[in-house]
């Protein structure tokens, strides 16, 4: 296995849909970040979160078994920020002000807007830790 | 609810999210091959996935399609 620079963000990607993920896999690598893992679902992004570390996790809204939400939940108890995407823009209502999220995006996601995000949970992640 | 009812409204929510994501898999997948234009191998990886996902996308509206009757009935 290749060491990542140790410089790099870990970010996960979970979301249902496999071309979706090969596209936000290509925009977070293409930012500089490494894709440490990738979940089909709500269920298998807990439990891969839960064996690897990861510095900010993108969450598709509306997956099957565990949906965003409920794995943003249990995911940002472990401190780990989670931004939520989904492709229902009326959906950016409902979530927008709702603990754990960081931060929501609407599908289509441009790289622009996913940088900001990342930059966005990291800053969170870090006043969190540091109690500010 | 009726059964038939509460499946049709989880039908349309999953047509409506199958759809919504093969746009937005079209409209991200545009932004990425301006990103990888100077990249030919990348570039025809992209140019793949994009044919695949208007395959599906015309699949799904043939579905569609295909529950909405031929012609009214007039009478």
């Amino acid at each position: 296995m290749r060491a990542e620079s140790p410089s790099k963000v870990r970010v996960a990607i979970a979301d249902d849909d496999a071309t979706q993920r090969i596209l936000l896999q290509l925009f977070v690598e293409r930012l500089g970040h490494h894709v440490a893992w990738q979940a089909e679902n709500g269920r298998q992004a807990i439990s891969l979160c839960g064996a690897e570390r990861v510095d900010v996790v993108l969450m598709d809204l509306d997956m099957p078994e565990v949906d965003g939400l409920e794995a943003a939940d249990q995911i940002s108890e472990w401190g780990v920020p989670v931004v939520l995407i989904s492709g229902m823009p009326d959906s950016q209502y409902l979530v927008l002000e709702l603990e754990p999220i960081v931060s929501h995006l609407t599908k289509p996601v441009s790289m622009q807007t996913l940088n900001s995000a990342i930059l966005h949970a990291l800053v969170d992640s870090a006043r969190k830790r540091l109690g500010a | 609810m009726s059964t038939d009812a509460r499946s049709a409204i989880v039908d349309r929510r999953k047509i409506k999210h199958d759809f919504m994501n093969d746009l937005n898999s079209l409209l991200m997948t545009l932004e990425a091959l301006q990103m990888v234009r100077e990249e030919p191998d990348e570039f025809a990886e992209l140019v793949a996935l994009m044919q695949s996902t208007i395959n599906s996308f015309v699949a799904r509206i043939d579905a569609v399609l295909k529950l909405i009757p031929d012609s009214a009935d007039p009478s």
